[in-house]
Parts: structure tokens; C-alpha cells; sequence
């Protein structure tokens, strides 16, 4: 069977065409050929159609043969381009091949020509195989590079939005045909496939009525998890509203799972304008890309999961510490009536009272105080489980503050207990939160009187320098030393170091025969650690224990 | 003349209890059960101190002590916040419409006579 050739023939003898055509035929072609003799003609036969072939003689009266090729080299066709000419010389001939013409043949020697003709229409045909290679290459390259910037998205971005926006760039730039992209995800509430988001048709369009056109397919897709092509939306049976392909020219559809760590997310789909063959190279490379934004898509919920959740906790704190607000208000109330009137009675203002009805009030208020004591400790323990607790630091006059603590203490002790008080008259200001302080100090002392059935408690503060090293003529590091000391009950050795956690109490197991809840040493050790100090113990069984509490003077 | 104290406070037996330690503290003891009251009782009476309780119905502690300390004829009388909720945040509120000290409920008559003697020594 003769092999089509269109062949442009820039030549000023028709005889001489027609010879050539008729030596085509014989070599097995079968030519449309178009005779051209003037630059104008040659202008309109390039742009007119395609050419395998351009074969030109060298002069003639209107045009030239150096003038045809460059004309053929501007539009920038790649067909093989020969002279056949009757006065070619040598030089000519050189000239012409270094030009860019592929070969050149002596009218009186055609039999040449079907061999040229043959060995560079091969090595074309190799030519435009290369470049379609190298156009693959380039667009694979795109792929890779589409996939790899997806997976940095996966790590890099929790939100939604700019997931599907990437994912709609790189299927922009790996598509020479013009796309649509749409996303459909299922959710969990309604069990449907919700249309989220689309690229390059309008979104509200596509939301209230256009995500129909492809509902059933999607839906198909996503429950059978492989990709499904529509070739031409307008015929096939399954497509709804053709309306909304036909207004914005969608021909043809490809719909893709999205899937992530086995779950099914949603479904990708992809409208081309105009008829459009996915070839099994795109379609792979989509899924791809669909199974990595549904990766980055899976990140987003989760994110966007936590975060509400999160929030949630957050309201539900926020009602624990109202709550705790409200129980501190009620508990407070009632004790401090019960202290207040025992109080009044004991400061006579109610008239005399005798020594035992005297005593018998101490009780009371000693038990009212304890009670109090003990609320506070769960309080500001169940606050700590709350809130984040921040110290709050400020200037803080050592010396007035040890005498107001002091002052907190003048109450009468129900036993043989003397509780001295040894600190210089004279002290820094320091940095830091007295109030936190303040609790630190009052929980040892509590919890040293309490254990000291007879004999003393002393409370004293130190000012400790330290010199700093390695930094001559530098002023020493200056702290402040708190000291809780008691000749009371002593705590066991294999009870100290589990001393300060929380709910631990040296006789939990034992006969219970001091009260309290386990919860006093804890917050001393979290408030000093707050306050970026210390606390250490050193305690002796029936001899007594010893509390030290270090701060920093400076912060 | 002997120093006068106004005490805010909505609880009666609380009320109670602070009136008898303020008067065995030796002061003269007027009073108002809600933040309004505490405003008129303020301007009439001239108290030389106000014991605030800040959980009052209607305008509560904070609010009337900011009143107070927006009105130049109130405005230099110390106000003694005297609570038993000591939230973080309510101590933050309190002072920062310009209390002049913090009690937790309860406080002793030796931690008043104290904080009292203060805040008065200040305010002259």
C-alpha cells in the first residue's frame, strides 16, 4: 500500500513537479503535493496545513531556494527540507547544507532522492519521538515535583483551605488541557459526599446545583475506591444535570478516591473542557496525588478535631474554676462565722466567761482552724489541677512580710508548744510572689506544729551569699534561706523521698492518728518551684524535722 | 474623735461578727448590706475606713469601690477588700480599681487592728 506523503514543492516548472511526484510514486508514496513558486504562496502553504516533506529547487525567477528556507526555518517546522536543483555547484551545495537544508540532489541524478527522502523522513520521525520522550520526561519530572510539594504540604500545613488550593495548583500544572477540579468529602453526620471546593468554575455554582452533574459516579467511586472515567458527560447515561457540563464546556470527567490510612475520605474529580482520553499515566499520577492531599486532608481533621476539643476542655475548666470560685465562697462563709462568734465570746465582748468555758472555746477554735487550714490545702490543690498556676512576682518587703505571717499565728496553742520566730531586723526587698510564699510557709509551719505534740517550732530566715564564679570583683548571688524546724514526731526514712508527691501521707496505712488529706507538702513543692527555689527535708525518727526553703533574692 | 469604719457586707452573721471586733478594736461601726447603700452611707456618714465584702448582690464590691474611688468626695477613704472567694482573678479586679489591702475570710481582730492601722497610716 503507498505511504501518504504531503510533500510542498517550491519550484517554478509544473513538468518538473510533476516528475518528481510521479518518482515519489514510484517509491512506494502516495503524494498530495502542492506546487509553490513565490515567498507569498510559500507563507500561505506553511500556515495552511501540515508538511512532511518540503522540496525546493535552488533558483528560479521569483523566488529563491536559500529564501524558501529560511522561510521554512522561521515558522519553525521540523519536516525535512531538500534541494533538487539542475544547476547546483559544489560551493552552493555547501552553503545550502550549512543553511540547515537536509540534503541536496541533482535533477539529473533523482534516483538519489528516494534514499534522502527515506533516510530523512526516519531520522524526522526519530526527532519527534525524542521530543515527545523529553516532553514526557519534563512532565514526569512535574509529577514528581507535584507529589514531593504535596507531601511537604502534608507536614507543613494543618489547614484545609491551603491543602486543597496546592492540590489544585499542581493538577493545573501537570495539565495541558484545561481542567476542573472538584472536591467531595463524606461526612460523618450526614453519610453523604459534601461538595467542598472546586478550581476554575464558580463555587457557589458548583455548591448549589453543579456538584449534581457528577454525584452518581462520585458516589460510585467512592464506594467502590477506584478511579472512574467519564469520556463524554453529555451522552453518558448516569450524568444529572447536563446543563451545568454543557454551560462551562465539560466534556469529560475522571473521579479518583481519596483515601487516607485506610479511610475513605472523598473523591477528586477532574473535568476536562473539552473531549479529553485520560491515559493510565495521568490517572496513576492522580490517584497519587489524590491519596496525598487526603493524607494532608486527614491531618486537617484531626487538627481541627484537637482543636475543638480542645476548646471544650478549655469551657469545661473554666466552669471547674467557677465552680471552685462558688465552693470557696460557701466554705469560707459558714467557717468564718463559727471562728468570728467564737472569737467574739473570747474577747469577752459578750461579757465574762469563766477559765473552763474559756478552754473549752480554744477547742473550738483550734478544730475551726484546722477545718479552714485543710480547705484551703484542697482548694488551692483542685486550682493547680485547673488553671496554670503563674507566680506573680512583685517587690516584696522581707521584713514586713515575716511580721504579718507572724501575725497570722497569734492565736493560742492548744498544747506545750512554743513557736519562736528568729530573723534579723534587717532585710532586702526581694522579687517575688508573697502571696505563693506566704502558702509555702504557712503549710510547714501547720504541718510542724501539728506533728510536734510537745517542745518547739522555730520559723527563721537567712540571707545566704554565694559567690558567683569565675566573675572577679562580681557582686555574690544573694538568697534568702526559710527554715521550718520542729522537735516533734520525725518522718520515717523510707517516707521521705516520696514525701512531697501528691496524696501522700508518711501514716496513710498506718492508724490514721493525724489527720489530713496528703496534699500540703505537694503544693509547697510546686509553688517553690515556681518561684524557682527548693525545698529540702532532713528529718530524724522521734527527734524532729527540719524544712528549708531557698529562693533566690534577684529573678 | 474616734475612727470610723463602714462595713459592706450582705451576710448578717458576718455583718455581725465584724461589727463586734471592729468595736473591740475600739472603732465606731457604721453599715450598709449592698454596694448602692455602701455609695449613700459613704457620702453621709464620712467613714474614715470601708471593710468591702466583694460578693454583694446587685453592684457587687468591685463595682462600688470603683464608684467610690471615681467620686473626689469618697475618693480618699481607704477601701479594705475582706472576701471569702480569693480567686487569682478577683484579687487582680480588686486591685486594680485602687483597694488598699486583701483580706481572706476569716481574718483575725490582731490581722485587722494590723492591715487597718496600715491602710489608715497611708491614707493621711
Amino acid at each position: 500500500m503507498a505511504k501518504p506523503l504531503r510533500v510542498l514543492i517550491v519550484e517554478d516548472s509544473e513538468e518538473d513537479a510533476i516528475l518528481l511526484t510521479r518518482e515519489l510514486g514510484r517509491g512506494g508514496y502516495d503524494p498530495t503535493w502542492l506546487r509553490v513558486d513565490t515567498p507569498e504562496m510559500m507563507t500561505e502553504a506553511v500556515s495552511a496545513q501540515r508538511w512532511d516533506l518540503v522540496v525546493a529547487d535552488y533558483t528560479m525567477p521569483n523566488f529563491s531556494g536559500t529564501r524558501a528556507l529560511e522561510l521554512w526555518k522561521k515558522s519553525g517546522l521540523d519536516a525535512p527540507f531538500i534541494f533538487v536543483s539542475g544547476t547546483l555547484g559544489e560551493d552552493t551545495a555547501v552553503a545550502a547544507m550549512k543553511s540547515g537544508a537536509q540534503d541536496y540532489i541533482m535533477k539529473d541524478n533523482l534516483k538519489r532522492l528516494l534514499p534522502a527522502i527515506e533516510r530523512e523522513l526516519a531520522e524526522a520521525a526519530e526527532r519527534k519521538e525524542r521530543k515527545r520522550a523529553e516532553e514526557r520526561i519534563r512532565r514526569q519530572q512535574e509529577q514528581i515535583r507535584a507529589l514531593y510539594e504535596m507531601n511537604l504540604a502534608l507536614t507543613s500545613t494543618l489547614d484545609l483551605r491551603s491543602v486543597l488550593e496546592l492540590l489544585f495548583a499542581k493538577i493545573d500544572s501537570v495539565f495541558s488541557v484545561p481542567v476542573a477540579v472538584t472536591v467531595r468529602l463524606h461526612d460523618r453526620n450526614t453519610r453523604e459526599l459534601e461538595p467542598v471546593a472546586c478550581s476554575h468554575i464558580d463555587e457557589m455554582e458548583w455548591k448549589e446545583n453543579g456538584w449534581k452533574s457528577a454525584r452518581s459516579v462520585s458516589q460510585l467511586v467512592f464506594e467502590t475506591n477506584s478511579p472512574m472515567v467519564i469520556r463524554n458527560l453529555e451522552t453518558n447515561p448516569g450524568v444529572e444535570n447536563k446543563e451545568f457540563s454543557r454551560k462551562h464546556g465539560l466534556v469529560s470527567f475522571v473521579g479518583l478516591p481519596m483515601v487516607a490510612k485506610d479511610e475513605k475520605l472523598g473523591v477528586l474529580g477532574i473535568y476536562t473542557k473539552g473531549a479529553h482520553a485520560f491515559t493510565v499515566e495521568e490517572i496513576e499520577f492522580l490517584s497519587s496525588l489524590a491519596g496525598q492531599a487526603a493524607l494532608a486532608i486527614h491531618n486537617s481533621q484531626l487538627y481541627e478535631q484537637i482543636k475543638k476539643q480542645a476548646e471544650e476542655l478549655q469551657k469545661a475548666n473554666r466552669a471547674k474554676t467557677e465552680f471552685l470560685g462558688v465552693m470557696s465562697h460557701e466554705l469560707r462563709t459558714p467557717i468564718s462565722a463559727i471562728i468570728g462568734y467564737t472569737g467574739m465570746i473570747q474577747e469577752r465582748a459578750l461579757g465574762a466567761i469563766n477559765s473552763e468555758q474559756d478552754r473549752t472555746l480554744k477547742r473550738v477554735t483550734w478544730h475551726a482552724n484546722e477545718l479552714l487550714a485543710l480547705m484551703n490545702t484542697i482548694l488551692e490543690a483542685s486550682r493547680m489541677e485547673v488553671e496554670e498556676i503563674k507566680a506573680e512576682m512583685h517587690e516584696v518587703n522581707l521584713r514586713r512580710f515575716l511580721d504579718e505571717l507572724r501575725l497570722a499565728y497569734t492565736f493560742p496553742l492548744d498544747r506545750d508548744l512554743t513557736l519562736i520566730w528568729d530573723y534579723p531586723p534587717v532585710l532586702p526587698v526581694i522579687k517575688t510572689d508573697s502571696r505563693k510564699l506566704r502558702h509555702i510557709l504557712q503549710n510547714l509551719i501547720n504541718n510542724a506544729i501539728k506533728f510536734t505534740p510537745k517542745g518547739q517550732v522555730s520559723v527563721s530566715a537567712r540571707i545566704r551569699e554565694v559567690p558567683r564564679p569565675r566573675e572577679r570583683g562580681a557582686k555574690p548571688v544573694q538568697f534568702v534561706e526559710f527554715k521550718v524546724a520542729d522537735t516533734g514526731i520525725g518522718i520515717p526514712k523510707e517516707a521521705l523521698s516520696a514525701i512531697f508527691d501528691k496524696f501522700q501521707q508518711v501514716d496513710a496505712s498506718g492508724s490514721r492518728s493525724h489527720s489530713g488529706v496528703g496534699l500540703g507538702l505537694y503544693i509547697v513543692k510546686k509553688f517553690t518551684e515556681l518561684l524557682g527555689g527548693k525545698v529540702e527535708v532532713v528529718s530524724q525518727l522521734g527527734k524532729g524535722s527540719t524544712f528549708v526553703v531557698t529562693i533566690l533574692c534577684e529573678s | 474623735m474616734r475612727t470610723k469604719i463602714l462595713i459592706v457586707e450582705d451576710h448578717p452573721d458576718c455583718r455581725e461578727v465584724l461589727r463586734v471586733q471592729m468595736q473591740v478594736l475600739g472603732y465606731e461601726v457604721v453599715e450598709a448590706e449592698r454596694g448602692d447603700k455602701a455609695l449613700e452611707r459613704a457620702l453621709e456618714d464620712r467613714p474614715d475606713l470601708i471593710i468591702m465584702d466583694l460578693a454583694l448582690p446587685g453592684m457587687d464590691g468591685i463595682e462600688a469601690t470603683a464608684r467610690l474611688k471615681g467620686d473626689p468626695r469618697t475618693s480618699p477613704i481607704p477601701v479594705v477588700a475582706y472576701t471569702a472567694c480569693d480567686l487569682e482573678e478577683r484579687r487582680g479586679k480588686a486591685e486594680s480599681v485602687g483597694i488598699a489591702g486583701f483580706l481572706t475570710k476569716p481574718a483575725s481582730i490582731g490581722v485587722f487592728r494590723v492591715v487597718i492601722e496600715k491602710a489608715l497610716k497611708k491614707a493621711l
